[in-house]
């Protein structure tokens, strides 16, 4: 646990007492006549699954201030509480139920030597069936256990919505330069129809081979990858997280998601004074820390209706004003005034772009540009515990990544989709605010971390050559 | 502390329900800290004898739940904060959650016709064939169900016995815990006595519960009780006993003739005498007590409790 077993005692009685006080609230009978059991059955359940106590125990599991089992276990207790008192079903005992034959996933263990090799080539496949399709490869990853290689199905020529992209997998094949066929190794995952994915060789190839050759059938294109000669870990800088405890950071990161909603002019953040509120009293940031105002001078300033109840307290003196990092005015300052479109379409690979923190490896695949969006897509390997109920705050001490571009922009880099991959793989595509509005060759990125944060400088290549 | 120990219950009148034993309605009595089960006398020797095959009595297994959960702090999360409180679960939706959840209903079948006396003796009739509610089944993952939904139809099981016993379980729970190491456990045990002390202290002092809190006490004395702040910002933080539980506030004594009862000094049923906060900055006094009877209990209907008054011939005396 993070803090300790003190901080853990102090957040648990935090939980404790707020689960009273929850269940004491709906209890009070209103002023105006007695409910409907439908009516109270709704409070109860929005009590339990979206109310204070959820959101608070979600954040301080996320944290790692208390234990997710234990969190959980709180409001399974408060369901159970307002059951025996009719405000629920009591099938809603079954909640313990699903948490413990649904246990997390255990966590792999990091492999070692984890090498990616860029490859940004195009190679036309052809189906049984004589069909074809272009298949982009960005990087090939090589671990113990696999070895992934990026994919992403193209079309060679124009397609009407109607026509399926898919990648023939029943005749691509790989062999290595010791004669070893790997096609039935193969399988590639992607998910909800998209075109980009992971083709996956299961059963390695051995130490010693010089290059893996794609094709799909005798006659075919080629393409050639060196899984030997792939990147080291980025060059990195380092540097100390400084005296913010994780409490701090989930603030930080809170605040890097709200920059990331300006191109739609959403904030989500309706209970951020609550969250701050729990967050001091389980111990998990101090009163008067200065995450809390930077988080409350962004909501003030940004406009974005979010944190109305943080902007109050600033308001009342409850909490200090505290100056933006130059990040973050970087990005608000970009949004304050018009911008051309930014004309880029299409797929940049990342080179030498392999990096390790905190147990975590991070091989950003590329940068996607799309008419609404631009991102940057990693591929993590290893992961935190991940429960359900922690609302994906889970992830919020390595995201949002910060990136500078060479011409001195800041662009906030939030997490905008998770794919899960294979035994701890992960896909996750980082939505890039404010987009470039050119090419660049080259982006600095910085890595948030539970005791440093990392910064690398990251190669791209536009244009995505062919081979 | 006088109250925390194992006469805690000696400021409880007696008690008892009704519940369906097999084809019968069979009384469960609760009197001086214990279960007692008139129509099985012989408990023992019925356990035996279902270890060899024979049925379960319903009223042997609550009686056996009430053992193993005298000391388990998920009946304090569950059970009644203050006396109105509307703990209210009937042996329908024990059955029904029962029978759904597990991998077997819930079977109950008397070992013999009630009132058949003490020891083995001849049987009625055959003994029916127990279906284990811990049927074994080869996975894991059924395992785990079994276990945890049979743990929940246990405690729905007790809270089915009704108010007056749900408030004595909770009183022989915290009565267990008193004097205990508390590590690890003093969360849980905070939000039951904040839960607890809140509404009674809300009452007392007209302040929002809200604004109550209470933590175990582990030390000597009574505890300690502070106010701060004014109107709608007064707070109340309190350091109680786990015994308190037990012994004042299952009792009904909370708060007696406007007095906060920290502990009971002396208590033969209906008469008490306690020590008590006439008010937050005052210091505690002696203050005798009598219990006014709620009128003679009826079986199945057992929710009134008595309450508490100044004995007339009660003078106040500074104590500490």
């Amino acid at each position: 646990m993070t803090g300790g077993p003190a901080a853990a005692e102090r957040a648990e009685t935090y939980l404790r007492l707020l689960a009273e006080a929850e269940l004491r609230e709906a209890l009070t009978p209103p002023a105006e006549a007695a409910e409907p059991e439908a009516a109270r059955h709704e409070q109860a359940g929005t009590l339990v699954h979206a109310g204070r106590l959820p959101r608070a125990a979600s954040a301080l599991a996320a944290l790692g201030v208390i234990d997710p089992d234990t969190a959980a276990e709180i409001t399974e207790g408060l369901a159970a509480a307002l059951a025996v008192r009719g405000r629920l079903g009591l099938d809603t005992l079954v909640h313990p139920i699903r948490r413990q034959v649904n246990p997390p996933r255990p966590v792999p263990a990091l492999p070692h030597g984890v090498r990616a090799v860029p490859v940004g080539r195009t190679l036309t496949v052809t189906g049984a069936d004589g069909s074809q399709a272009d298949l982009y490869v960005a990087c090939l990853v090589r671990t113990e256990g696999a070895v992934m290689i990026a994919v992403e199905v193209r079309a060679p020529t124009e397609r009407t919505q109607a026509q399926e992209l898919t990648l023939p997998l029943s005749t691509m094949r790989i062999t290595d330069d010791l004669g070893t066929s790997y096609q039935d190794e193969l399988s590639f995952l992607s998910q909800d129809g998209r075109a980009d994915g992971w083709l996956f060789i299961h059963n390695p190839p051995r130490i010693g081979v010089r290059w893996l050759e794609m094709d799909s059938g005798p006659g075919t294109a080629r393409l050639r990858m060196d899984p030997a000669v792939g990147a080291e870990p980025a060059p990195a800088r380092w540097q100390p997280a400084g005296a913010t405890g994780p409490g701090e950071r989930l603030l930080d990161s809170i605040a890097g998601d709200l920059l990331a909603g300006l191109p739609d002019r959403r904030g989500h953040g309706e209970h951020l004074g609550e969250l701050v509120a729990a967050l001091e009293a389980a111990g998990a940031v101090p009163p008067g820390n200065p995450a809390s105002g930077r988080l409350a001078t962004l909501c003030e300033r940004a406009g974005l209706g979010a944190g109305g109840d943080l902007v109050a307290r600033l308001a009342a003196g409850d909490i200090a004003r505290a100056d933006l990092p130059r990040r973050w005015i970087s990005v608000l300052d970009w949004f304050a005034h018009p911008h051309r479109e930014a004309g880029l379409r299409g797929f940049a690979p990342a080179g030498l772009a392999l990096l390790e923190l905190d147990g975590f490896w991070f091989v950003i695949v590329g940068l996607t540009a799309e008419p609404d969006r631009m991102g940057l897509r990693v591929l993590v390997i290893g992961r935190p515990d991940e429960y359900p109920w922690t609302d994906g705050r889970s992830w919020a001490g390595w995201f949002p990544w910060w990136v500078k571009d060479p011409g001195g922009q800041w662009h906030v880099a939030a997490l905008d989709g998770r794919r899960q991959g294979y035994s701890g793989h992960m896909t996750v595509d980082l939505r890039l605010v404010p987009p470039l509005v050119q090419p660049v060759t080259r982006l600095d990125v910085h890595i948030p971390g539970r005791t440093h944060q990392m910064s690398a400088s990251v190669p791209l290549e536009w244009g995505a050559p062919d081979g | 502390m006088a109250d925390a120990g194992a006469a805690w219950w000696r400021a409880l009148p007696a008690a008892q329900t009704r519940v369906q034993c097999a084809d019968a309605q069979h009384i469960i009595r609760w009197e001086s800290g214990r279960l007692v089960l008139p129509a099985h006398p012989d408990t023992e020797a019925e356990l035996v004898l279902a270890t060899l095959g024979g049925a379960k009595a319903r009223c042997v297994e609550l009686a056996q739940m009430w053992a193993r959960y005298r000391d388990d702090l998920d009946v304090l999360a569950l059970d009644p904060r203050w006396p109105s409180d509307p703990v209210a679960v009937s042996w329908y939706d024990v059955d029904t959650f029962a029978a759904e959840h597990r991998g077997t209903r819930v079977r109950s079948v008397p070992m013999r016709p009630a009132g058949a006396g003490s020891g083995l003796g001849p049987l009625s009739r055959p003994p029916m064939p127990y279906h284990s509610r811990l049927t074994i089944r080869p996975s894991a993952i059924d395992e785990t169900i079994e276990r945890i939904a049979t743990r929940q139809v246990e405690l729905l099981s007790l809270c089915a016995l009704g108010p007056a016993f749900q408030l004595r379980l909770a009183g022989t729970v915290a009565a267990a815990w008193a004097g205990r190491d508390l590590a690890g456990y003093r969360p849980a045990l905070a939000a039951a006595l904040t839960g607890r002390l809140a509404p009674a202290v809300a009452g007392w002092l007209r302040v929002d519960p809200g604004q109550v809190t209470a933590a175990p006490h582990e030390g000597p004395g009574w505890g300690s009780l502070d106010v701060t702040g004014t109107g709608a910002g007064r707070q109340v933080r309190a350091r109680l006993p786990v015994g308190w539980l037990a012994g004042v506030w299952a009792c009904g004594l909370a708060v007696a003739a406007g007095h906060l009862v920290l502990t009971v000094r002396q208590v033969r049923w209906p008469h008490a005498q306690v020590l008590a906060l006439p008010a937050p900055d005052a210091a505690p006094v002696t203050l005798d007590l009598r219990a006014v009877p709620p009128g003679t209990p009826e079986p199945d209907t057992p929710g009134g409790e008595a309450h508490w008054v100044r004995s007339e011939s009660s003078e106040e005396a500074g104590s500490r």
